[in-house]
């Protein structure tokens, strides 16, 4: 199973992912996801600093892996705004203005938003 | 550009490649930061050290994007039905690009439960920037200045 999950995931997932499923049958097997999930949501949803101190470094590993999740969620989520307000825009490579700090393809329509 | 496993979305309707500095100015342009940290203590109390993440991405916004997918079964975006969309970044020659992808999701069994492939390969690997970045470690003596010696 080690060799398999080395095989499929990358070298700061791996041992996440085989302890996952070592510890399966374990009544807390969630803890540590839990407390990262509630500590992100709480940020998002009440808008104040949220600290986890911990000395686990699972807990550590795991927040890393929620942060770049949250930001290529969001990140989606804006782009697909822009996407359904701007349905006439090119679908390669975006022409994009230099200079004024914005993107000129973002103010065609911006205002929609 | 590294290219996305193709294999995450069933067929992938348009692709954008849109450089990294440039979705960071994608709207809304008005947002609120929200600091959320990690702080890993490690080793030994005379001499602790202190790992700690932070991320200013997130936003009061994404509370938005949350309750999105909430309402479009998981999808990062509820204004193309079935597809979804999704992102991945790679460092070329320095320069970071993303792609984003609008397509229809591939769906995999895992471990008994029936997932979108995307997610379970984003859960498993790590995007380029994540895989490069060096954890910042810190000395914090001020632990032990705080502590003291008999810490």
């Amino acid at each position: 199973m080690r060799r398999e999950l080395q095989r499929q995931s990358d070298e700061r997932v791996a041992p996440l992912a085989f302890k996952g499923w070592k510890d399966q049958s374990k009544r807390n097997f969630s803890a540590d996801e839990e407390l990262v999930v509630s500590a992100a949501i709480n940020a998002i949803m009440s808008g104040e600093t949220t600290v986890i101190l911990t000395r686990d470094t699972d807990v550590f590993e795991q927040f890393a892996k929620l942060m770049e999740i949250l930001t290529s969620n969001y990140m989606c989520y804006r782009f697909g705004l822009v996407r359904h307000f701007n349905t006439d825009i090119s679908m390669h490579k975006l022409a994009v203005a230099h200079g004024n700090g914005k993107p000129k393809l973002f103010e065609v329509n911006s205002s929609r938003i | 550009m590294a290219m996305a496993n193709p294999n995450c979305l069933r067929s992938i309707h348009r692709e954008y490649d849109v450089p990294h500095s440039e979705v960071q100015s994608l709207p809304p342009y008005e947002h609120t930061p929200v600091h959320c940290f990690c702080v890993l203590v490690g080793n030994t109390c005379n001499e602790p050290k202190v790992s700690i993440i932070w991320d200013f991405a997130l936003k009061r916004n994404a509370g938005g994007c949350y309750l999105q997918r909430r309402s479009s079964n998981g999808k990062n975006s509820s204004f193309f039905g079935e597809r979804n969309v999704v992102a991945r970044i790679a460092l070329t020659s320095g320069q970071l690009n993303t792609l984003f992808m609008l397509g229809e999701e591939a769906n995999v069994e895992y471990e008994g439960i029936t997932v979108s492939q995307i997610y379970v390969e984003q859960s498993l690997r790590s995007t380029e920037i994540n895989r490069r970045t060096p954890m910042v470690i810190i000395k914090l003596v001020a632990i032990r200045n705080y502590c003291g010696d008999s810490c």
